[in-house]
């Protein structure tokens, strides 16, 4: 019986074919749409995750300065701060960044550059990321004092000419050499990624700007549980010391979560303008139903004459509805993830990390969605159908 | 092609003797006209609410910003360079705006703040004219008092546990200072300024009481110039200095006119990014204006071979079926653009009662653009349906059952 069902909406199908392939593109494109925003969405949030799983998601980030009272630093943290944060329990060890601005010029032409900072012997969780790594020359210990490491945007286009390993250069006017070219950085979409930095030593800085204090401490605990303890741990320490809103204190989950609920609303609300489209996809199977019965009218009245019932010619135009949506789904979902893997490329092909996904669950909503908005939309007209009266159908021309 | 009186009465029949396949086809236009038309008049919103505030501000204005933008500013300019502004020619007078932070106590509890200092007298209409500083309470500082602050809302009364209202009397850094005014809060805009509420300001006098000279540095300078035409000059002559001194890059020069247009190409990239996506339904809509029209020349079929075999010719036949899928395109844009226009409003409202700055806008571009856009999907939907009606031989088409 369902197999006769089935057999018979299919054929319904394949006689109308100009209709019903044009039905299908217009859910096809719905659903290629929406496939393909989930994916390269999806992508998205795993290779933020990935870099933050590359830094270890064990850090409480601690800022001199609250963003929502000022851009500028509140607190100098003193080395005795830095030694009390040291001996909260659950806490490894404190890596305190310092960055600065500065005029350096090379073959007479000046350019203002972001100077970064840290101990490098403590900086190995930066290593993993890639941040160390050189295209040209050496990379920088914490002995050198006078050498630095440059981005290769600043070497290449910072200057009239191109900057080689082993250039003298000056930094407010105090002499440096460039030691090693940095490997230029595969970033995510929408990070920020300073063009004229420079990466120095902590000694090194220290005699650029014997005053200053850090911009921020990376703090590495034990164990990512611990992350929040710590981090309200050291929130009641400095505000009773130095006032509320002094600081702002992070953990790198927080951070993480913070990234994906905005990567999130923005594909939800991509996902809800595509969606749109679905709907009128759906309208378009309706209005082909509805013509579908119509021109089936008598075929529906001699079903009924032999004894189908109210249900079974319901059941022959839903399915015949739901495979409409099902097949669109299914073609929908392949042109979709094409589409986001040639995005994808492209992208990958400019310098940034995106990987299209595909999965189960995408995969899982593109036929399931279609499917659903096949069945809501078959649903009147497969009602219309068996509540023909079977004498009228069966007069009717 | 000729339209003639009996091919719109014709078209017009068919499309009412179809009515419920009209009726759902109609339906796909609309939504689609109404996604674009929403997304584009609110997307012009942004537009025009980011332009308002330029304005009030002045077009004749510089910003210049040390340390050019990152958050790490550190060239300090000192009075020769703020003198060379002021000499700069076209440039009317500047208004460096200092920006630091302290702690301020009050009834023992205290609370970190930025401090923004200004001279009030020079920056009077920037104030006024931009509502950026209005009092609500209290009045303005004046230029030589260096005990009155003003302070925002919510550092009024979210931060202590007993509000901070006008004339109390507070420490900032172990200073004493009197509350003379309180600040209306202002509406965010979007990606515009960050809100103030939590802020305090003063004049030029109180600050040098919490910091000597030598560290005091502007954070940002509003410079006036006497037109909007000496504003791009002098912002070129200003950056030359700022470049020839402390290097390329070291200070951020923007005339007004710059930073608009840079907003502009942002917020019409992003518009037009998501009316793309949006116009995705438009065309799943085009795709069943073709599908109701393939039906409807197929169960015309007959009716086409007789008109034929009563002399109409192959045009007048594709008139008719070319006129159907437009009229269905330009009615369903029409009912499309208002609808458009009514969620945008909506939206608008909505979003201005969560206090942003959202506008939607009614624009003739965008009514007419999306009305002719309309009709031009729905006669290029048409197109191929009614080609195939004009080649029907009349012959068969008389025997079609």
């Amino acid at each position: 019986m369902i197999q006769d069902i089935f057999e018979m909406s299919l054929k319904s199908l394949t006689r109308q074919q100009i209709r019903s392939f044009l039905t299908l593109a217009g859910v096809v494109i719905g659903i290629a749409a929406i496939v393909c925003l989930l994916s390269i969405g999806q992508g998205l949030t795993n290779s933020v995750n990935e870099q933050f799983e590359q830094l270890g998601t064990n850090i409480v980030y601690m800022l001199g300065m609250n963003p929502l009272s000022g851009t500028s630093n509140t607190i100098d943290f003193s080395d005795s701060d830095i030694s009390w944060v040291e001996g909260v329990s659950g806490v490894d060890y404190v890596l305190p960044l310092y960055s600065g601005v500065g005029t350096m010029q090379a073959n007479s032409v000046r350019k203002n550059v972001m100077i970064l900072s840290m101990d490098l012997d403590k900086s190995s969780l930066f290593e993993e990321y890639g941040y160390f790594d050189v295209e040209e020359g050496r990379r920088i210990e914490e002995g050198d004092t006078q050498g630095i490491l440059i981005t290769k945007q600043l070497a290449e286009d910072g200057f009239d000419k191109p900057l080689n390993a082993k250039k003298l250069v000056t930094i407010n006017d105090l002499p440096y050499k460039i030691i090693g070219i940095q490997k230029p950085l595969k970033v995510v979409v929408g990070d920020y990624n300073p063009e004229n930095l420079i990466l120095m030593s902590e000694s090194a800085f220290k005699k650029f700007s014997p005053n200053s204090t850090p911009t921020y401490l990376m703090i590495v605990t034990f164990s990512r549980e611990d992350n929040s303890k710590i981090a309200d741990e050291l929130t009641k320490h400095f505000e009773d010391k130095y006032g509320q809103r002094s600081i702002y204190v992070y953990t790198s989950d927080q951070l993480l979560d913070q990234i994906n609920s905005i990567y999130a609303i923005i594909t939800f609300f991509l996902i809800g303008v595509s969606a749109i489209a679905m709907i009128v996809g759906g309208v378009g199977i309706m209005n082909a139903m509805i013509t579908s019965v119509m021109e089936k009218t008598k075929e529906i009245g001699i079903l009924k004459a032999l004894g189908a019932s109210n249900y079974t010619i319901l059941m022959i135009f839903i399915i015949e509805a739901a495979l409409i949506g099902l097949i669109g789904g299914a073609m929908g979902t392949i042109l979709g993830y094409g589409l986001s893997q040639i995005i994808s490329f492209f992208v990958s092909e400019s310098g940034m990390i995106l990987q299209g996904v595909i999965s189960l669950e995408i995969t899982l909503i593109g036929l399931g969605f279609s499917t659903i908005v096949g069945v809501i939309s078959g649903y009147l007209p497969a009602l219309r159908a068996a509540n023909l009266d079977p004498i009228e159908a069966l007069r009717y021309e | 092609m000729k339209f003639d009186g009996d091919v719109v009465e014709v078209s017009f029949r068919n499309l009412k003797k179809e009515g419920l396949r009209t009726f759902l086809t109609l339906i796909g236009v609309v939504i689609g006209i109404a996604s674009i038309v929403s997304l584009l008049s609110i997307g012009n919103g942004l537009t025009l609410a980011v332009e308002e505030q330029f304005e009030s501000l002045g077009t004749n204005t510089i910003f210049v910003i040390p340390g050019g933008g990152m958050s790490i500013a550190s060239i300090k300019l000192n009075q020769i360079d703020l003198d060379t502004i002021d000499n700069t020619s076209g440039v009317e007078r500047s208004i460096p705006i200092y920006s630091k932070s302290g702690i301020l106590e009050y009834n023992q509890e205290k609370v970190n703040v930025s401090i923004n200092a200004v001279d009030p007298k020079k920056a009077e209409d920037i104030f006024q004219s931009t509502g950026f500083m209005e009092v609500t309470e209290g009045r303005m500082m004046e230029k030589n008092d260096s005990q009155g602050i003003l302070i925002g809302t919510t550092l009024s009364t979210d931060f202590f546990k007993r509000d901070l209202s006008l004339k109390k009397q507070v420490l900032i850094n172990g200073l004493s200072f009197n509350v003379v005014g309180i600040l209306k809060p202002q509406g965010t805009s979007f990606g515009g300024a960050p809100n103030m509420g939590g802020s305090i300001y003063m004049s030029l006098e109180a600050l040098k009481r919490l910091y000597s000279e030598s560290n005091l540095s502007p954070s940002i300078i509003f410079v006036k110039t006497y037109t909007a035409d000496d504003a791009k000059y002098s912002a070129d002559s200003i950056k030359d200095y700022f470049n020839d001194k402390y290097g390329e890059d070291s200070v951020r020069v923007s005339s007004s006119e710059d930073l608009l247009n840079q907003i502009k190409t942002i917020l019409d990239l992003l518009t037009l990014f998501i009316t793309g996506v949006g116009a995705i339904s438009l065309l799943v809509g085009g795709i069943g204006i073709m599908n109701s029209m393939v039906t409807s020349v197929m169960e015309r079929t007959r009716e086409i071979g007789l008109m034929k075999a009563l002399g109409a010719s192959d045009d007048k036949i594709k008139s008719i079926f070319l006129l159907e899928s437009a009229l269905i395109g330009g009615i369903g844009g029409i009912i499309g653009i208002i609808i458009g226009y009514l969620m945008s409003f909506t939206i608008a409202f909505i979003g201005q009662s969560l206090g942003y700055a959202l506008e939607a806008s009614m624009g003739i571009e965008i009514t007419i653009g999306a009305l002719i856009f309309s009709m031009i999907i729905g006669s290029l939907s048409g197109v191929v349906p009614a080609i195939n009606a004009a080649n029907l031989d009349p012959v068969v088409a008389l025997r079609y059952e």
